[in-house]
């Protein structure tokens, strides 16, 4: 490594070339006061506190330096002070932060931020971990001399010689977050944020000067999904969690380190807990995943884990209204009623929905009930079928993210499904000079940040991707045109290909074989090495799952030849842990038939769900903040969660009920904890080929699938759905100050297609499927290509699962205007 | 209401200009203060910003970063006293006062207090004009006067006050 | 007693400025118009800067850099690259940019096009203050003249030379003016200073990161006659070999004649304000700021300084913009510098912690002071907090040592630093009787 020499305050150190001084001083040793400068963002030189006297050697007229008698350089010093977080180190540099001079700037600066700073540091939420407060304990002078401290003049009151600058306090910045204009020091870590990492522009400064003050103008209000993270860079309590405000003082809240499991990004994140509430979610430093950073949903759905809502003891359905009963009881039923089904039908009338959402115990533990216990293969963890997932374990994934020279995004959305790649894709382009190329049928957000955006029909990525791959070979293109995409762009996007040193491949979870195939090949095809991964959305633990041998083999059922045998009756009772199919169930008609059906279903979860609705048994389950256990990442990274708090009431892990299940079916396992579970699991992968076989999936049958062109006519609109951050989940609709943020259900359509069927921006539309109706609102832009429509999975209310039928391969709708309300 | 087709073209051609589109940030806030009666609402700002395809929060701070353009609706003149050392050096104080006082208002810089009741004119004490040479002076709508005496600024005011409104357009 | 009929004839930009028409592009190219650019056209480009060099021009905006240093300076090979006219004049009482927009656009024009040649770019900008309506029209009509007749576009008279030329409006801030932060407003943004290394001529430092140059508009306004007449004429006059020309002395204030001088840099302070028709009668001299409110004030003993960029800097002030404020015995100087920091604190764009801070209290002090609620040790903390936005210790130019970002901070201490060290007894009177030692 090229290093550069140096001396700070006396000390000798050597840092890498590049590094910026204030760095090397913290290197060093010493303590370097500073509000604007944050590693991560770029430096700026703003709030002036790290100045430092600063010398360089002096060159003589050969360049060399010039020799003081005793063979030392002479140094030469700057005759201005310098801000070390913005002046880049260099042979030979001296830097002195602990001189009178310094010490008296430094404290001069501490002076004017206090000049109009409140001093309500007893009722700031900042308090105890503000750098303003500590700075000002370290550098500052003990006394103000300017400010409210002299009295008896009227026109103090009125604000006009003497007094700070006052503001309405707080003001609320947005649904997450309050301003208090008053504490702000206008370091711009929060702006810079919106503008360098989440690149969003979220956030501004407005006015200028004195009167500067921070504010947003998007729709809503900080239209961003990492807004939090905002509140944890700013220095003072300007910028406060509306969730966590006046909740306590953070020096009572008990820190407890875990992981994020609401996507599979794998954030390392720390949940506060006070008297066994969970009272706010922070981020952890961990810069192979999350970095310094975590997503709004991740840090703000916390309050469904505390809700009143939430289930605390079993219950058992009796004459059609659940009754709360105690845990023995509850297990007795199960047991005996599952021993009946099997001893009458088989084990294989039992069926198993597993999570992605549980541990990898969780998942262990449950596929040992239904193959061991019951006697069952049919188990999956997929919310549908249609979604493969392959096991691989890359610990650098986010690195090689964010150093690719070229991005190629295939049908995901990461923004509303893994955020904090999303994140890392805007580092790569916007910290690294990455190229990003997206290939969706519609617009997303982060396509304002790509080079090339091919946005193509529905249903052709495969021949969009098979188009490139003959392009990057220089073959003939062929079967462009259904696609809808221009030649000139996919030339320009197959020439980046081409040159690309380090290409990452993303794809969406729902990617079929022959556009993952295609994928591969075109990788492949540029005769360099291939980075193609995989995306799982949502599920934060989908590949721990997978791991855990969650799936069915040896002809066991996936999830849908479960759905079907039960709503044809061959499958009697059906066994869910941590799903709400009849939400998430891509065939809405088909889970509810299953669900009517099917004699005795059991459900383990946090709410009375829409599925535990239909449920003969619901087990109240824990929290991902009530227990500990091993989580796999999107990169098959495990990782450890740790229990912040006690699961409410009578509420428990899903591995202890199906391990006393497991007691009172006659099997006594002995686990005492998580690490018992993953012992064995451990050995069972050591004697096979380092994964479970997880057998060929028996794939949707489309045959039945009609010809498009008939059903053009009365169903002009091919729909598309997507996963929206900010769905219908029901922890959302539990977590207050969140749920404000959830979207009324929508359906997003091109402009022009608005403008011919007069449908109005916010108008009422009614979408039509064979299958049955949603009244959504219309969004109307150019986001999506005429003629295709979009609707968000799961929206609150408006299931539109309802209205799909997986049984063809093209979704198609009809739009009526409804009744306009804007 | 919204900018006219005619102004989302003019910003069109202003932002062909740049390299980037970006830069034509300020000209266009022009246009669309021109176009909403001398004052930018916030939804003149998002307007500029779509038909730049840059963030509205972007357009919102750099609209309020610049003392031209009005965050709140002003009269239909705008009269800018210069306050600055040559003018007052020369007698601006004089004329503020006696503007105060004519038309009772406040001219400290608040749009509000510095507009007249019946909304002709809305006068606000600016920093240097650069007509150090003809002090005092002052600048109604887009064009300077100097030199002035309190009957001087009384003539000016009486003949544009039934005058339309002239507005800067780039 | 000099008066301005004097020296008429040695004007360089004024040249042509009372001929009548001289706005319009036939009557300008009447008058020499674009010979200047035309024999630009004929010299390779590295001879030009050569040219500019040696005619020791300096720029006319506020630093007073070698305008041909400055053109070496820029990287090379770097494309695009720009040239940026500087028209945003802000600097309290000054007000020669203006007149030149309103009076004589097309020699602005002339000169953008001349350096843009020598620097090889293909487009230049002319950022015109907001408030200067008259002058950005102008500027826009010589433009478009320039079009009509073949002198702006592609392949320029058959050179093989391209060139557009836009003009940019401000919107009303006066730290504009300072060449970074006119490029982040160029750049459509809020006009925030950026940070220095890299310098605008440099990859990273201009406009959008691009390698730029920027110069004030009166500086470019030198460079047709220059080129019209070679370097060795211009470095004749002033005071060669480091102040040669003339320039543009804005004086106003308590004079009787106040405006905009065009003079050789060799002059005295003493005899550009009898230019400018003297004190009026019964009046004697209080203080002089020359250069722009920024800079250190003078008194009657600096009557004989030459009003060149090193004299001035040697008496203990700046040249700065050329601009020339004249106080006499009715001024309150509290009031006066009051007036000042004002402007400062107003201007200030908030990047920076001590600007926008502390101008702030400077003024909240010198505001209970000036109305006679001042407090005894005001005086030393309002010099504590001027040293914490601007130290005195080591002292280089007239700044000192300053914490800030940009100079905005340091010039809003300047005028109450230097106003205390000269008038310190009626600051001190001000506290002590609560009113004013001049006006009562």
């Amino acid at each position: 490594m090229d290093l550069v020499n140096l001396t700070v305050n006396g000390q000798k150190i050597a840092v890498p070339r590049g590094t910026m001084a204030i760095e090397a001083v913290k290197a060093a040793g010493f303590d370097v006061a500073h509000f604007c400068y944050h590693p991560k963002l770029k430096p700026v030189g703003m709030c002036r506190m790290c100045l430092a006297e600063v010398g360089t050697p002096r060159l003589g007229p050969d360049r060399k330096p010039v020799l003081n008698e005793d063979g030392t350089p002479q140094i030469g010093m700057m005759p201005q002070p310098q801000a070390t977080c913005t002046l880049p180190v260099s042979e030979g540099m001296v830097i002195l932060t602990n001189t009178d001079a310094v010490k008296k700037m430094v404290a001069g600066m501490v002076e004017f931020f206090l000049a109009n700073h409140p001093l309500d540091c007893p009722v700031c939420d900042k308090g105890g971990e503000c750098p303003l407060q500590d700075q000002t304990m370290a550098f500052g002078p003990g006394q103000s001399r300017v400010g409210e401290v002299f009295g008896g003049d009227v026109r103090l009151q009125q604000g006009i010689w003497e007094a700070k600058r006052h503001w309405e306090k707080p003001k609320p910045l947005s649904e997450l977050i309050a301003l208090d204009r008053e504490r702000c020091i206008q370091c711009g870590r929060c702006v810079r944020f919106t503008q360098e990492i989440s690149l969003d522009n979220a956030l501004t400064f407005i006015y200028r000067g004195a009167q500067s003050e921070i504010d947003t103008l998007t729709d809503p209000p900080v239209d961003s999904k990492f807004s939090g993270n905002t509140i944890d860079i700013c220095p003072v309590g300007a910028l406060t969690s509306r969730v966590f405000r006046f909740t306590a003082r953070v020096w009572e809240v008990k820190p407890t380190h875990t992981v994020c499991t609401q996507c599979g990004c794998g954030c390392n994140i720390t949940i506060n807990t006070r008297l066994d509430k969970v009272l706010r979610i922070l981020p952890r430093d961990n810069d192979r995943i999350n970095e310094c950073w975590i997503c709004d949903r991740g840090r703000f759905n916390s309050q469904f884990i505390n809700s009143a809502a939430r289930l605390t003891k079993p219950l058992i359905k009796r004459n059609g209204t659940f009754e709360a009963v105690e845990w023995d009881e509850a297990l007795a039923f199960v047991a005996k009623t599952l021993t009946q089904i099997k001893d009458a039908h088989g084990g294989n009338a039992i069926g198993g929905l597993a999570s992605g959402k549980c541990t990898v115990e969780d998942n262990y533990v449950f596929q040992k009930l239904l193959r061991e216990v019951l006697g069952s293969d049919n188990v999956d963890y997929r919310p549908h079928g249609k979604i493969k997932h392959r096991l691989r374990r890359v610990p650098d994934f986010y690195e090689q993210v964010e150093n690719a020279d070229v991005i190629l995004l295939v049908g995901a959305d990461p923004l509303e499904e893994l955020p904090i790649l999303d994140l890392r894709i805007k580092k790569c382009i916007a910290q690294r000079n990455g190229t990003l190329i997206t290939v969706n049928p519609r617009r997303i957000l982060l396509d304002q940040h790509a080079t090339i955006s091919l946005v193509h029909q529905p249903h052709t990525a495969t021949a969009v991707i098979t188009a490139l791959s003959a392009a990057v070979n220089g073959s003939t293109i062929e079967g462009l045109g259904a696609t809808g995409v221009a030649e000139d762009l996919l030339k320009d996007a197959a020439q980046r290909l081409a040159q690309s040193q380090r290409l990452v491949v993303l794809y969406g979870e729902e990617s079929n074989d022959e556009l993952v195939a295609a994928l591969h090949h075109l990788a492949a095809s540029r005769d360099r090495q291939e980075a193609v991964f995989g995306l799982c959305r949502h599920d934060g633990n989908a590949l721990g799952a997978l791991w855990a041998g969650a799936m069915p083999k040896n002809g066991g059922l996936d999830v849908d030849g479960m759905m079907r045998a039960a709503a044809h009756g061959s499958l009697k009772a059906l066994y869910i842990m941590g799903q709400n199919p009849v939400n998430s169930y891509p065939d809405g008609q088909l889970v509810k038939e299953a669900l009517d059906k099917v004699e005795f279903l059991v459900v383990h979860d946090l709410f009375l769900t829409e599925t535990a609705q239909h449920a003969d048994v619901v087990l109240p389950a824990a929290s991902y903040a009530e227990k500990d256990g091993t989580v796999l990442n999107v990169a098959g990274v495990a990782q450890r969660l740790k229990q912040a708090l006690p699961p409410v009431g009578e509420s428990s892990e899903d591995w202890k009920i199906i391990t006393a299940l497991a007691y009172f079916m006659g099997h006594h396992w002995g686990y005492k904890s998580c690490a018992d579970i993953l012992r064995e699991l451990e050995r069972h992968h050591a004697g096979t080929s380092a994964r479970w076989n997880v057998g060929t999936l028996e794939r949707w049958n489309v045959e039945t699938c009609q010809p498009a062109d008939t059903e053009a006519e009365t169903y002009p609109f091919i729909l598309l759905t997507g996963a929206q951050l900010y769905d219908g989940s029901v922890s959302l609709r539990h977590s207050e100050r969140l749920s404000h943020l959830v979207e009324a259900p929508f359906v997003e359509l091109h402009r022009d297609d608005a403008q011919r069927l007069g449908i109005a921006r916010g108008a009422e539309v009614e979408v039509t499927s064979p299958r049955g109706a949603l009244r959504l609102r219309a969004k109307v832009g150019r986001k999506v290509l005429p003629g295709t429509v979009f609707v968000p999975e799961h929206q609150p209310g408006a299931p539109v699962n309802t209205i799909l039928d997986p049984t063809r391969q093209v979704q198609r709708v009809r739009l009526s205007a409804g009744r306009g309300d804007g | 209401m919204s900018l006219s087709d005619e102004a989302r073209q003019k910003i069109q051609e202003i932002a062909a200009r740049y390299p980037r589109r970006i830069s034509a940030t300020i000209p266009a806030l022009y246009v669309a203060q021109a176009e909403y009666g001398g004052w930018l609402p916030k939804e003149a700002m998002v307007e500029v910003a779509e038909e730049l395809d840059v963030p509205p929060s972007h357009v919102f701070g750099v609209a309020t970063f610049y003392t031209l353009f009005y965050k709140e609706p002003v009269g239909k003149h705008v009269v800018q006293l210069c306050t600055n050392l040559a003018c007052m050096l020369c007698g601006a104080e004089t004329l503020q006062q006696h503007l105060e006082r004519k038309f009772n208002i406040k001219i400290n810089g608040s749009i509000r207090d510095g507009t007249t009741a019946d909304g002709t004119f809305t006068v606000l004490p600016v920093e240097c004009l650069a007509a150090c040479g003809g002090a005092p002076c002052m600048i109604v709508d887009t064009e300077y006067y100097e030199n002035l005496t309190i009957e001087k600024v009384d003539k000016i005011l009486t003949q544009i006050a039934t005058q339309p409104t002239v507005f800067f357009k780039p | 007693m000099p008066t301005y009929e004097d020296f008429k004839s040695q004007r360089i930009v004024h040249k042509y400025i009372d001929v009548p028409g001289i706005d319009e592009i036939d009557v300008y190219m009447q008058h020499e118009g674009f010979e200047g650019f035309k024999k630009a056209l004929t010299m390779k480009p590295e001879d030009i800067i050569a040219e500019v060099k040696a005619s020791g021009l300096r720029g006319r905006g506020g630093a007073g850099f070698s305008t041909g240093m400055k053109w070496e300076l820029m990287q090379k090979n770097v494309e695009p690259r720009y040239v940026v006219g500087n028209d945003d004049e802000g600097e309290p009482c000054t007000f020669k940019d203006r007149e030149l927009s309103e009076k004589l656009p097309h020699q602005i024009v002339e000169g953008i096009m001349i350096a843009s040649y020598a620097l090889g770019a293909h487009k230049a900008f002319i950022y015109v203050r907001g408030e200067f309506v008259k002058g950005y029209n102008q500027i826009w009509k010589a433009i478009r003249q320039c079009y009509e007749k073949g002198l702006l576009g592609k392949n320029i008279l058959g050179s093989g030379f391209d060139l557009d030329v836009v003009a940019h409006p401000g919107a009303g801030a006066y730290i504009c003016g300072e060449e970074t932060a006119l490029l982040s407003s160029l750049e459509g943004g809020r006009g925030y200073p950026k940070m220095r290394p890299p310098f605008p001529g440099q990859v990273g430092g201009g406009l959008y990161r691009q390698p730029s140059v920027v110069q004030n508009v009166e500086t470019l306004s030198n460079l047709p006659a220059i080129l019209r007449y070679g370097a060795a004429w211009y470095a004749r006059i002033g005071v060669p070999p480091a102040n040669t020309g003339t320039r543009i002395y804005s004086v106003s204030g308590h004079v009787q004649k106040p405006g905009n001088y065009e003079l050789p840099l060799s002059i005295t302070l003493g005899e550009l304000i009898e230019v400018a028709g003297g004190l009026r009668p019964g009046r004697k001299l209080k203080a002089v700021i020359p250069g722009g409110a920024s800079m250190p004030w003078f008194t009657e003993q600096h009557l004989n300084v030459v009003m060149s960029f090193d004299d001035i800097t040697k008496a203990g002030s700046l040249a700065g913009s050329g601009s020339v404020i004249v106080m006499d015995d009715t001024t309150c100087v509290v009031k006066a510098a009051l007036r000042l920091v004002e402007f400062y604190k107003h201007e200030s764009c908030g990047w920076c912690t001590p600007c926008r801070e502390g101008l702030d209290w400077l003024v909240k002090i010198l505001h209970r002071i000036e109305h006679g609620e001042g407090r005894e040790g005001d005086l030393e903390l309002l010099a504590d907090m001027g040293d914490n936005i601007s130290g005195q210790g080591t002292l280089v130019g007239t700044f000192g040592t300053h914490r800030t970002f940009c100079l905005l901070g340091p010039s809003g201490v300047s005028p109450m630093r230097s106003s205390m060290n000269l008038f310190r007894e009626e600051y001190e009177y001000h506290i002590k009787h609560k009113k004013c030692m001049v006006n009562g």
